[in-house]
């Protein structure tokens, strides 16, 4: 592997700000807004921005710095601790490998295929839990946290693509980009 | 530097990414095997990294807070003057009841020291600021911002003004975790007033937790007040929890006192819970001697406390 470029200042400050917008969604998301039972859960706001970078910036989406925001929220949120980081780790592996593909494709689409990967991810969870014989949660809560997620996800895309100016790339492929799975 | 990666140094960084998402999910798989068995590393894991980011997280959080909290009265601000003008008037009135409390407890203490009262221990407590919540739908939990530094006690009760919200499971130094009444793992023991009857509350993620156990439902009726029973030294007795209330289906549920949707402080109750008498006291008697026993210390021993040497 090339380390120079490895280790490029760019790509150290974009896995930089991956890791502060990932910290502050997870302050966002245990935030105490709804602590009655009945609150909205609220959404998956570091699956947002995980989401995000794994397709625009596969190459600097490291799978060490994935795993330690999905272990920090799980910690922090007190989600049954390993199941939140291993699906996000997995989804977000599963985006990166789609990687430019999806660049041509349009924004509806990313997002129907994100929801169906938020789905995924939030059964995944569910089925863990369910496994280990704890208590499950009910499946209405998950449903409206998926919703509030997806309807989340294009403000969240909107922010990072006119404020941190990361949108596609055009042309040559990202450094680190021979990290990706082959399609 | 800049050159394209051979195909040996593709298949390279191919493999060691295989490696690392290996042992991404070992590392998952045993974290999940620890939090299911409720390992005590992972609790203190939880709070030490709570310790850390609790101050960054209330300054991430405060304008949140905020920002909810005043979309949410938003009216209040177009009666705000009416509104001032009103709590100054309940100030007035609750100064002098608090003088009137203050004469009363003076009075009471010195009557208590007249007929040598010993009173159940007060239970002293410390307030913190609610400053995270699970969020998630899988746990109903919060982080609160004092901890083992402000002497916090594991296990300790947590109430806001009106009535109980739950249980301190984790103390980290400057952060606390608490469960909350309506979590799936919550169970704390109550009592239904005025009957006397004995229950478990248990929480299910909805807003009014169930009522388990109940001995005899015919002599409680809807409405009922509920407050915790004491038993197991856990809980100080008699803090209010809430109201009973019944369900076609024949279950009682309890409509909580203490309000989930505005938690913003709770108190952490220290309490030690007063001599408790486990068994009952041992006769006062004077045993035969045995052929081959030492001469008894006294003639009167009580078999509680004398061990093998009487």
């Amino acid at each position: 592997m090339d380390l120079a470029l490895w280790f490029s200042p760019p790509r150290l400050i974009r896995i930089a700000l991956l890791l502060v917008l990932g910290l502050a969604a997870i302050f966002v998301e245990a935030a105490p807004l709804g602590l009655a039972a009945d609150a909205t859960p609220s959404p998956d706001i570091l699956f947002c921005v995980v989401a995000y970078w794994s397709t625009r910036r596969p190459g600097s989406t490291v799978l060490i710095a994935v795993f330690a925001l999905g272990l920090a929220r799980d910690l922090m949120t007190d989600a049954p601790v390993g199941a939140g980081v291993l699906t996000l780790v997995f989804a977000s592996e599963f985006l990166k490998a789609l990687g430019h593909g999806l660049s041509r494709r349009s924004f509806a689409t990313e997002w129907l295929l994100l929801a169906t990967v938020l789905a995924l991810v939030i059964m995944a969870q569910w089925l863990i839990v369910l496994i280990l014989l704890a208590h499950p949660p009910y499946l209405t809560d998950l449903a409206y946290q998926w919703l509030a997620t997806m309807a989340l996800y294009p403000v969240l895309a909107l922010i990072f693509r006119w404020l941190f100016r990361i949108g596609w790339r055009k042309g040559e492929p990202a450094p680190g980009a021979g990290m990706r799975v082959p399609q | 530097m800049r050159r394209a990666a051979s195909p040996q140094e593709t298949a390279l960084t191919r493999s060691v990414h295989r490696i690392l998402l290996g042992l991404v999910v070992l590392v998952s798989v045993f974290l999940l095997i620890l939090w299911r068995s409720d390992n005590p590393r992972l609790e203190r894991l939880r709070l030490s990294l709570a310790d850390r980011l609790a101050p960054s997280m209330s300054l991430v959080n405060q304008p949140l807070v905020f920002a909810s909290e005043m979309s949410r009265d938003y009216r209040n601000f177009f009666d705000l003057y009416s509104q001032n003008r009103e709590l100054r008037r309940e100030i007035q009135r609750l100064r002098a009841w608090r003088g009137t409390a203050r004469q009363l407890e003076e009075e009471n203490a010195q009557l208590r020291a007249l007929n040598n009262v010993r009173l159940a221990p007060h239970a002293t407590f410390v307030t913190g600021d609610v400053i995270a919540d699970s969020g998630g739908p899988f746990l109903q939990s919060a982080l609160v911002n004092v901890g083992a530094r402000d002497g916090v006690v594991d296990g300790s009760a947590a109430v806001d003004g009106n009535g109980l919200v739950g249980r301190v499971v984790g103390v980290g130094q400057h952060a606390t975790r608490l469960l909350l009444l309506t979590d799936f793992s919550s169970r704390v023991p109550v009592l239904v007033q005025p009957s006397g009857r004995r229950a478990i509350l248990a929480g299910d993620a909805t807003s009014a937790p169930v009522l388990e156990f109940l001995e005899n439902p015919d002599q409680v009726n809807p409405g009922d007040p509920v407050r915790t029973s004491g038993d197991g030294g856990v809980f100080p007795p008699d803090l209010p929890v809430g109201r009973l209330i019944a369900l076609p289906d024949g279950t009682w549920r309890v409509a909580l006192s203490a309000d989930y949707a505005r938690l913003e402080f709770v108190r952490l109750l220290r309490y030690a819970p007063d001599t408790r008498i486990e068994r009952p006291g041992g006769l006062i008697l004077s045993r035969p001697r045995g052929p081959d026993e030492e001469a008894p210390p006294a003639a009167a021993v009580a078999p509680a406390t004398s061990g093998g040497g009487g």
